[in-house]
This record gives C-alpha cells, sequence and structure tokens, in this order.
C-alpha cells in the first residue's frame, strides 16, 4: 500500500513539473536568452526579422533563414543537414525539405510573419507546405527550430491564417488571432492569446483579451513584453456602427475612435491601459523599453504637426515622467539596452520632410552621444548594443543585401552619414 | 453659320469648362502587370483611391485556379497599418477575380497599395505583385 502510495506521490511530482507548475519569476528587467527580443522589435505592420542567439544572430529574408556566426562572421542558412542544397536549390518542393525554409512571400505577407529566439530556439509562425488548400490559404503553424538548424518541429498550428502577431518571452508565446463572427452582424474581431511553452503537451490557449465589445477593429498590434508585462495596442471602433462612423468628419469620428495601449500583469493576469495625462485625445502608439522602464510613444489625435514631450514610466505605467522634452511628433524611439535611438525616418519616408535620416543618439544619463546620418530609412529592427543589421533591398525582385552598422564608431560621427559593411548578398527567389 | 475654327474653339471652352466645373474627385492611383502563362497573357492590376484598393487578375481562357489579394496601406497616429481582401476563382471561358480593401476613416493617410496576383493554367503558374504608391513592404530603398 505505502509503495503505491510513493509512486503515485512520485508520478504526481512529475506531473507537475511537466505542466509547468510553479514558473520561475525572473523579475521585472531583460534577461538574456529568454526575454522578448526589443531591440529586435519591428514596426506595428512587421514582426521581427532578426534575432539574437547564444552565439550569433538570425535573420529571415526572402524565402530563408540566415545565421550569423559571430565567431566566423559566416552567414549561413539554419539547416544542417548534410545532402541540403539550401537557398541554391532549383528545385521547389526539394526546397521546401531545408529546415531554414519559410512560406514568406507575398502572399504569406501577413500570414508568414517574423522570427524570434528562446532558451536556445529560433521559433516561427509559418503557412504550411506551398500556402494553398485548394482554393484558399492554407493554415499556420508555429515552428521551432533548434539554434543550431539540426531539428525542426511544428509546435502548434491553427486551420486558417489567422496570426496576425506574436512575441515569445520567457517561453511563452503571445499572439493576436483574428476571429470572424456572423451573429448578430458579420464582423471580424481580434482576440490576444498565450500558450505556454514549457509544457510537454501543449494545451488550448488562453484568451488574455478580445475586442468583442467594440464595433469594428482595424488592428491590435505592437505586441511586445518585458518583465512581468505584457503590451498591445488596439485600434478600433467604439459605440457606434461601423456605417454611421463611416459618414463622419474626422473630427466627428475622434469621440468613437477607440485607441488603447494595454499593459497585462503575467504574475496578477490583470489587464489595465496606459493612461496619457491631460487630454483626451493622446494615445499611446507603442512603448520602448530603456533602464527597465517604459517610455510612451504618444500622439495627439485631435492635432497634427506639433511637438510634444516624451514621458516614461515604471514597467506597469505608473508614475509617468518627462524623459525628453518638445520631441518632433512622430520621431520614432528605439532601445537597444545601452542607449536611446530618436529617428526621423518615418517623417522623411511618409511625411515628406525633406531632410536625411538622422538618429540621435543618447546616453543612460540623457547626454548626446552623436548624432549620425544614414542613407536610407530605417524605422524597424535597432540591434544590440554592438551591431545594427539593414536589410537593403534594391528593387522589388533583385537584388538584397544584409548591411552590419558597428555601434562601435557610435561617439565619432557628429553628424556624419553613418559608415557600413555589407555583410551578405543574394538575389530575390522566384515568387 | 459658325466657322470649323469656331467650332474648335468653343469644343476646346467646353472642355476647359468641364475640368474647370466637374466636382473634384480623389486620383485613382494604378498600375498594371503583364506575365504569360502557358503562351498565353495574363494581367495583374492594382488601383487605389484616398479609402480603397482593388486588384483584380485576369487571364482570356479558363483556368484551374486565379486569385487577387489587395492590400491597402494607411497611416493613422503615426503608425503604419493596413488592411486586406482576397478573391479566388476557377471559371470557364475566362477568369478574372477582384478584391477590394476598404478603410472607412475619414482621418487616415492612405500610403499605397499592392496587388498579388496567381494564376494556374495548365500545370503552368503565375505569381507576381503590382504595387501602387508607397509599399511599406519594401522597408528599406536606396535613399
Amino acid at each position: 500500500m505505502w509503495r503505491k502510495f510513493r509512486v503515485s506521490l512520485i508520478l504526481l511530482g512529475i506531473l507537475f513539473v511537466i505542466a509547468g507548475c510553479g514558473k520561475e519569476d525572473l523579475g521585472n528587467t531583460y534577461v538574456e536568452g529568454m526575454d522578448y527580443q526589443y531591440m529586435y522589435k519591428s514596426d506595428a505592420i512587421f514582426t521581427s526579422s532578426q534575432a539574437k542567439g547564444k552565439n550569433g544572430y538570425f535573420f529571415c529574408k526572402d524565402k530563408f533563414i540566415y545565421y550569423l556566426e559571430e565567431e566566423t562572421q559566416k552567414v549561413t542558412p539554419l539547416c544542417n543537414k548534410a545532402d541540403c542544397l539550401h537557398d541554391a536549390e532549383q528545385d521547389k518542393t526539394r526546397r521546401k525539405s531545408c529546415n531554414a525554409h519559410v512560406n514568406s512571400g507575398p502572399f504569406a505577407e501577413g500570414t508568414f510573419i517574423g522570427i524570434a529566439y528562446c532558451d536556445g530556439y529560433l521559433y516561427c509562425v509559418d503557412i504550411f507546405d506551398d500556402g494553398f488548400k485548394g482554393d484558399e490559404l492554407e493554415g499556420q503553424a508555429l515552428y521551432r527550430i533548434k539554434e543550431d538548424g539540426s531539428q525542426k518541429e511544428m509546435l502548434y498550428q491553427w486551420e486558417d491564417p489567422t496570426v496576425k502577431d506574436w512575441c515569445i518571452h520567457r517561453n511563452g508565446f503571445y499572439y493576436v488571432e483574428r476571429f470572424f463572427e456572423s451573429e448578430p452582424t458579420v464582423k471580424s474581431g481580434f482576440c490576444v492569446k498565450y500558450i505556454d511553452l514549457d509544457s510537454v503537451v501543449i494545451g488550448e490557449p488562453e484568451v488574455i483579451y478580445d475586442t468583442k465589445d467594440l464595433d469594428e477593429v482595424y488592428a491590435v498590434n505592437n505586441l511586445c513584453a518585458y518583465g512581468n508585462y505584457v503590451y498591445f495596442v488596439v485600434f478600433g471602433v467604439s459605440g457606434i456602427s461601423p456605417n454611421e462612423f463611416a459618414n463622419m468628419s474626422a473630427k466627428e469620428q475622434l469621440d468613437y475612435t477607440f485607441y488603447e495601449c494595454f499593459v497585462y500583469d503575467l504574475q496578477k493576469k490583470e489587464l489595465t491601459c496606459l493612461e496619457p495625462m491631460d487630454n483626451p485625445y493622446m494615445v499611446v502608439t507603442d512603448v520602448v523599453f530603456w533602464q527597465d522602464k517604459l517610455i510612451w510613444a504618444t500622439y495627439d489625435l485631435s492635432e497634427q504637426d506639433k511637438v510634444e514631450d516624451v514621458y516614461w514610466s515604471e514597467l506597469d505605467g505608473t508614475n509617468p515622467q518627462v524623459l525628453l522634452e518638445n520631441m518632433k511628433e512622430n520621431t520614432k524611439y528605439y532601445s537597444d539596452g545601452e542607449y536611446l535611438y530618436c529617428s526621423n525616418s518615418f517623417m522623411v519616408e511618409y511625411e515628406g520632410l525633406e531632410e536625411t535620416p538622422t538618429m540621435v543618439v543618447y546616453d543612460k544619463e540623457m547626454n548626446v552621444v552623436d548624432t549620425f546620418e544614414m542613407p536610407w530609412c530605417w524605422d524597424r529592427e535597432i540591434g544590440d548594443s554592438s551591431q545594427m543589421f539593414v536589410f537593403l533591398q534594391y528593387d522589388d525582385k533583385g537584388k538584397w543585401q544584409i548591411i552590419r552598422f558597428d555601434k562601435s564608431k557610435l561617439g565619432t560621427y557628429n553628424g556624419k552619414m553613418m559608415e557600413y559593411d555589407v555583410i551578405f548578398e543574394r538575389n530575390l527567389v522566384d515568387l | 453659320m459658325k466657322s470649323k475654327t469656331g467650332k474648335v474653339l468653343m469644343s476646346l471652352l467646353a472642355v476647359i469648362l468641364m475640368v474647370c466645373f466637374m466636382p473634384k474627385m480623389t486620383a485613382f492611383a494604378a498600375s498594371t502587370i503583364t506575365g504569360n502563362v502557358g503562351g498565353f497573357t495574363v494581367t495583374g492590376t492594382i488601383s487605389r483611391n484616398s479609402t480603397s484598393a482593388t486588384a483584380s487578375t485576369s487571364f482570356a481562357l479558363p483556368s484551374n485556379w486565379c486569385s487577387a489579394k489587395a492590400t491597402l496601406y494607411y497611416q493613422y497616429a503615426g503608425v503604419i497599418y493596413y488592411t486586406e481582401a482576397t478573391d479566388s476563382t476557377t471559371q470557364s471561358g475566362g477568369v478574372s477575380a477582384t478584391a477590394t480593401a476598404h478603410i472607412n476613416n475619414a482621418a487616415v493617410s492612405v500610403l499605397g497599395a499592392k496587388g498579388t496576383h496567381s494564376l494556374s493554367y495548365s500545370g503552368y503558374t503565375w505569381n507576381d505583385v503590382s504595387t501602387s504608391g508607397s509599399n511599406p513592404g519594401n522597408a528599406v530603398r536606396p535613399y
């Protein structure tokens, strides 16, 4: 009897371990190798195409994932199959058996969405097979690839291409899923869900948030995480039917526009919103992490072409303080952990600002370390504190390059053009 | 009796008046691409205005598969967003697929649009992309 009881106890213990009970609290700071890599955050449309591993960097461009080994400085497809030609393979069917292959491309945009590193694995969300089942786009799957490219496995799958944004943080997979409702009226919505990757058997995703109370939803995006918090932004319409809303002026629409940046506390499992001060039309469009704090990227919906103060707060949004004063609206902010970067690229590319793309770099005491010009607009991954990588696309169907910007030269530019070197070059694989 | 020159001048005046007094319309920006599938021409078009983008794929023969996806890129609150729509079809006697992506918000500023086209005919396949305006998908261009 006692023996049976002991066996049961041991089995119970094993089950608890397997189920991932009592997940370790890693605190409200950045844990290298385990945490969401905020320095590789892309923009609101694209999930990151870059990630940092234990001994190198990962890039996803065109239809392959590449690995830059830091020691050898060699870039290779992330596949160690001996009989694989990787990106040199001409046969499309054989090409798909390469561990580095992904189904990105024009049809997969919004379906293949980026890569992320966590705890010895590179993750990607991709579509099945060649992307089509009969006359519809195939569903999506979460894949996990060993850091050395030796193994690729599917962890979870969705019947339809519904995953719109995702991030991995402390072995948790957080994602934005689009759903369609037919009752009482046909409308689409979004929810934010969570899957525990520590579990041996991956169960049903947990719903963190859904947009069912909104009348129309344009997007749920900018999903990211730091410490014990996950953040995302919801943009939609609330309190009026979409048809009535569509017939209003921009000014009238303001009162029915729903734009909120949510903060999800992983410990308390509670949702709150970041509340900008004293202005009902001020919204938080994105967040940046720096010095274990939260920088708020804000925008005043009621005015345009103005300057504003930039705030930072505790990670849960409490105690906001002014960090930078009189910054041009639509300045974009990035942090690599060491420095804070302020860029005018967005204004140059999308708002006709007739200036050269420029970054101003601050150190942790808010001293300007350097200012440098860039030969292109780049509003995506800023990289770690040692280097930044840029994908340079020459045209829609031609050559592309990986450019490296060595950050050890920061402090020497004084407004001059940044220096860079080309570390990799390829032609686009056929569609 | 009016002279020939007078008629020409009157026509010219009518055209000028039409141009000046016609209701203001948002310009439609469009682009077209063509391809060859088994010796026959396939056409992909993307057009956009201030609230929508329409992509179409057309082929003169029945095909196994024809699709068009329209992606409309817009800016709101200093953030780039997109909305998309897809249509696919199989028809006899000529085939075309048309998809329109809308954004019903007066405060957005449309940046550009992309048409993603696909056709399968008699064992041949064709995939291509047409663009209009600024496409954030091409994140980096030589400055």
